[in-house]
């Protein structure tokens, strides 16, 4: 792999005797880690993610362990007043009840669970599509890439939900779905609307990218020892790409998170027994000015999920594009600044001090 | 009316009904006394004392001994305008009729737009001087104008007469008109021929005289009065600058009439007396009172006035004005009627904050009314497709089902009225009161212990429990499509539902689609769609044949636009043209045809007879609530009266506030 080197290598303390003293190489993940660590923020969106799927993993033991009840069990008259409004916390119902008079609670425990999956699954089709498609476009140019770009614009031009619409009317009624049963209303049916309409977004940063890296040196160097295109592509240019995919992917996360809650607020999302936060959030926005538990509960989940993937989003940029001023550089604590100054002189120092005893022994 | 526009049901607290609604009544009782006593003296050409205001209209005393104080613009909002721009012959819509009824079009026969207690659910002679004479064998129907009535500017001088209502019909016949609800007068002699293209005009219609009108039926309608109170059954003048003109004024308008509409109401649309019919139809200019999609602005008909107004409408306001707010978010607006910048809203419902907080404010708690709907909500089981084709599991599914929960959830008790039979009781005269031949307790289905072993009784007796033990184990109650609409509201019901009908062994398969692409689904026959979460139907008059007509009728079974959901009624023809494997259906058409020729009081019996033979020997549907309606109205608006006829506050009824004008 001819990845480019991105990262200055530390400078090695040279001894008196001219001997190198404990060179240490680092390899790229051990550069981006430590890197990203210093990034506080960062690991605390990192611990929020962490703590979310925890919090998801253990959805269905809070139902059976702690609260006693199903998910959808609706408490109609416990907790609806007379208007078949919902009801707020109490010491049975910690985040009060939803509009339909469900646990709000379990609700938002098991929405983490499908904006998670949802957002995923989605972002993992888009990142599979946009990748391949953008590297292809970069790559060959002329008619792959006039091809591969007008499709895009294509699909960039579609009207999204109104294709969601149609893709739901189409396949809702065979209970088999569409396509041999790959399509059909739910969780599936969301993931591949976000990720087969969202992925030109994707490509379009890579195939900049690749149209840049194809002119590298590396590139024509493989060329001229004989690789063939696909290995150039994928195993030459892909790498290079790491970083702005890993990046664009955990923003892409959030956002997705936030689509599949519009596509749930049209019906053309998960089905009412499927929790998730944005259909929470939906449900909540004409009865928020009385029953603020519903807009708040699940909208600081989703905003703790998505600023966190937004803040790991940014650590990461950072971590693994030195070359940038990286926009967490204020995070990083002074006393970590006069560390990496006092580090830097040391080295410096002690640079200068072998200079000079080579120069005294010559 | 077809199904109800939306899949929403607002609400209020069980007390608040009682005391909205039966205060408000008492106090419409003695106003209307009033009114009545006040409009008979006007009417016998007193207006001496200074009983006319200064818009010509007679005041009255409310029922605090207030004067009614004629005069002022009531300000009214609304999200939707209507559906065909005000074709009287085309709109089918519950608003345009109410519209109509009030304000634009008098009929033969009307409504005298008050409530269930103050018999708002009859109909009085209007233009008509006096009740119709019918022949022995009913078939021939004689109507005698009223004289002297004229339509508003620019025909001021035009007498309403008997031809006026021949040429309404023979509109409503033409197929390139496209009217609403035309079937309605098939029963008329010649109708369908005429409109087929085969005779110049309606040969069971005739002009004894300007004053005359003589109506030959086909077959016998006892409701023909209320059919022939319908907007479509309003006179369209002659043109008088081309006499000649089959259709009068409405000739060349085939689109677009009702933006030309000549009032015969007691208001007019702004700016009638500019409409120059002398001009080709093409290069006239609509009235400047109605800009579709933007505002309603009615103002008095001054031939109204003239011609000493009438007997059903006081029509107290100068002028009514809506603004028409398409996308706009009602609740807003809600909020602006509690600041008194709105005077009423045109809708069916509030939002529930909305009914909370009028109905908790003391301030607002006279502002707030629940009213009694004309329709019902339901849940359809399409015979023909297993596993309801059997009667013990239509009947298992009718106790299953935990109707009060499917009631909170629509909004509590304001919402309607638990129903156990399907056609609203105010069009059965209340001879059904208290019937629910699958009563659980607390109308809670299977989620109480009675109501979950009344519904295993009856699910034990079917085919498709083969071990009797009150659970469906059979292949065919597995996955059984149920289609739904989307929203909040609709879609926790259909949970609900499915939670219910899991009890016995029924697993719905529940798809929920926006309302055009559901009604879209279960409107084809061939979709052989099982189970339906979200019909519903609104009268077109008071009257249950329009119940039955398309729900329940087999020969009404359509290949698109299908209303019957159940196909009960449906012929074996008919199920193997669409598919089904079930060959046979029950009917209800001997029934419906025998109440249909009948009048009065057994007309009503026979209905409620149909009803109890529905529930008990078909039960295709499982019956959930008879919708209320709410209205809220600012603190300017008072003498409130709510119209059974088109389920709004009666704008011929209200006025204003004293000094609020």
């Amino acid at each position: 792999m001819s990845k480019v080197a991105t990262e200055p290598q530390d400078v090695a303390p040279i001894g008196v005797e001219g001997e190198v003293q404990g060179v240490e190489g680092r390899t790229p993940w051990q550069l981006f880690w430590r890197r990203f660590r210093r990034d506080k923020v960062a690991l605390v969106g990192l611990f929020l993610i962490g703590l979310m799927i925890v919090l998801a993993l253990s959805a269905g033991f809070f139902a059976n362990n702690v609260v006693h009840h199903d998910v959808n069990e609706q408490f109609l008259f416990e907790m609806l007043d007379e208007f078949g409004l919902p009801k707020g916390p109490n010491a049975q119902f910690w985040f009060g009840a939803d509009p339909s008079g469900r646990d709000l609670f379990l609700q938002v425990l098991y929405g983490a669970r499908t904006s998670l999956i949802v957002a995923f699954f989605a972002t993992g089709i888009e990142v599979v599509i946009g990748v391949t498609l953008g590297v292809m476009a970069g790559f060959f140019r002329g008619k792959v890439d006039t091809f591969i770009s007008r499709t895009m614009d294509v699909i960039l031009s579609l009207p999204v939900l109104l294709l969601a619409l149609g893709l739901v009317s189409a396949c809702g009624l065979d209970p088999n779905g569409c396509l041999f049963g790959l399509i059909k209303p739910g969780l599936l049916l969301v993931s591949y609307v976000i990720g087969l309409f969202s992925w030109p977004y994707l490509a379009r940063i890579v195939r900049g990218q690749v149209l840049s890296l194809r002119e590298k040196e590396f590139v024509e160097a493989a060329r001229s020892m004989g690789a063939g295109n696909s290995r150039i592509m994928f195993k030459e240019v892909l790498p290079n790409l790491v970083a702005p995919i890993i990046v664009y992917t955990t923003l892409l996360i959030p956002a997705n998170i936030l689509f599949e809650a519009g596509l749930s607020y049209l019906g053309i999302g998960v089905p009412i027994t499927t929790p998730s936060w944005g259909r929470l959030l939906s449900d909540a926005s004409h009865i928020f000015d009385v029953a603020w538990w519903t807009m708040f509960f699940p909208g600081i989940f989703l905003l703790t999920t998505t600023l966190a993937f937004n803040l790991v989003g940014d650590g990461l940029r950072d971590a693994l594009d030195p070359r940038g001023q990286p926009t967490s550089y204020r995070k990083v604590s002074r006393r970590e600044r006069r560390r990496e100054r006092r580090d830097l002189e040391r080295a410096e120092a002690q640079a200068a001090g072998s200079e000079a005893a080579t120069g005294q022994a010559g | 009316m077809a199904d109800h526009p939306e899949h929403t049901i607002r609400t209020d607290r069980g007390g608040r009904k009682e005391r909205g609604g039966k205060r408000m009544r008492r106090y419409l009782k003695l106003v209307a006394f009033v009114a009545i006593l006040a409009l008979a003296a006007a009417a016998c050409g007193g207006d001496e004392e200074g009983g006319e205001g200064e818009t010509g209209v007679t005041g009255a005393t409310g029922a605090t001994g207030a004067e009614i104080e004629p005069g002022g613009t009531l300000n009214v909002w609304m999200d939707t305008d209507v559906t065909a721009q005000f074709d009287p012959q085309k709109e089918y819509f519950q608003v345009s009729f109410a519209f109509y009824r009030c304000c634009l079009l008098r009929t033969l026969m009307s409504y005298n737009g008050k409530g269930p207690d103050e018999d708002g659910e009859k109909i009085f002679p209007d233009l008509a001087a006096a009740e119709p004479t019918v022949s022995e064998d009913g078939l021939t129907w004689t109507f005698t104008l009223k004289q002297g009535v004229h339509y508003a500017p620019p025909l001021q001088d035009v007498e309403i007469t008997a031809q006026d209502f021949i040429r309404a019909m023979m509109r409503t016949a033409r197929p390139e008109v496209a009217a609403g609800y035309s079937f309605y007068y098939s029963v008329i002699e010649g109708f369908d021929e005429y409109a087929a293209g085969e005779a110049d005009t309606i040969t069971g219609m005739t002009a004894v005289d300007d004053y005359t009108l003589e109506i030959k039926l086909t077959g016998p309608a006892g409701d023909l009065g209320y059919r022939l109170a319908m907007p479509a059954a309003a006179p369209i003048p002659p043109n008088p600058a081309d006499p000649e003109a089959p259709l009068g004024v409405a000739e060349g308008h085939d689109d677009d009439y009702g933006r030309f509409l000549v009032s015969s109401g007691a208001y007019m649309f702004e700016g009638s007396e500019a409409l120059d019919f002398s001009l080709p139809p093409k290069e006239q200019e609509p009235v400047e009172g109605y800009q579709p999609d933007t505002l309603i602005s009615l103002v008095r008909n001054p031939s109204w006035v003239a011609d000493g107004q009438d007997d059903l409408r006081p029509a107290y306001l100068d002028a009514i004005s809506v603004e028409i707010c398409p996308g706009c978010d009602q609740e807003v607006a809600e909020k602006k009627v509690a600041a008194d910048e709105i005077d009423h809203i045109f809708a069916n419902g509030v939002a529930a904050t909305t009914a909370r907080t009028f109905s908790q404010d003391p301030e607002l708690q006279d502002q707030y009314f629940v009213e009694p709907g004309s329709g019902n909500y339901y849940i359809a089981m399409n015979l023909a497709v297993p596993p309801f084709d059997d009667l013990a599991v239509r009947k298992a599914v009718n106790y299953a089902v935990n109707k009060e929960g499917w009631r909170r959830l629509s909004g509590g008790e304001a919402s309607g009225e638990i129903a156990g039979y399907f056609t609203p009781p105010g069009l059965l005269g209340g001879l059904l009161e208290g019937y629910d031949p699958y009563a659980t307790p607390n109308s809670q289905g299977a989620d109480t212990p009675e109501g979950l072993e009344l519904a295993k009784a009856a699910m034990s007796e079917s085919k498709y429990d083969t071990d009797g033990d009150g659970i469906c184990d059979a292949p065919e109650c597995k996955g059984v499509l149920s289609v739904g609409v989307v929203g909040r509201v609709a879609e926790a019901q259909d949970a609900l539902i499915a939670q219910n009908l899991k009890a016995i062994g029924i697993e719905l398969d529940l798809n929920s689609f926006d309302n055009s692409t559901a009604y879209g689904k279960i409107f084809d026959p061939k979709n052989q769609i099982p189970f339906s979460t979200f019909a519903g139907w609104l009268q077109d008059y008071p009257d249950a044949f329009t119940f039955y007509f398309f729900p329940m009728y087999g020969p009404s079974i359509l290949d698109q636009y299908n209303t019957n959901y159940t196909m009960v009624g449906a012929t074996p023809e008919q199920l193997e043209k669409y598919g089904y494997e079930v060959t046979e259906v029950p009917s209800m058409d001997d029934k419906i045809d025998e109440c249909t020729a009948l009048e009065g009081d057994a007309r009503v019996q026979c209905w409620a007879e149909a009803d109890k033979m529905l529930m008990e020997e078909i039960a295709p549907i499982v019956p959930l609530i008879f919708s209320n309606v709410e209205q809220i109205i600012s603190s300017r608006v008072v003498n409130y009266t709510y119209s059974l006829f088109d389920n709004q506050m009666a704008y011929d009824q209200v006025a204003l506030a004293p000094g609020s004008a």
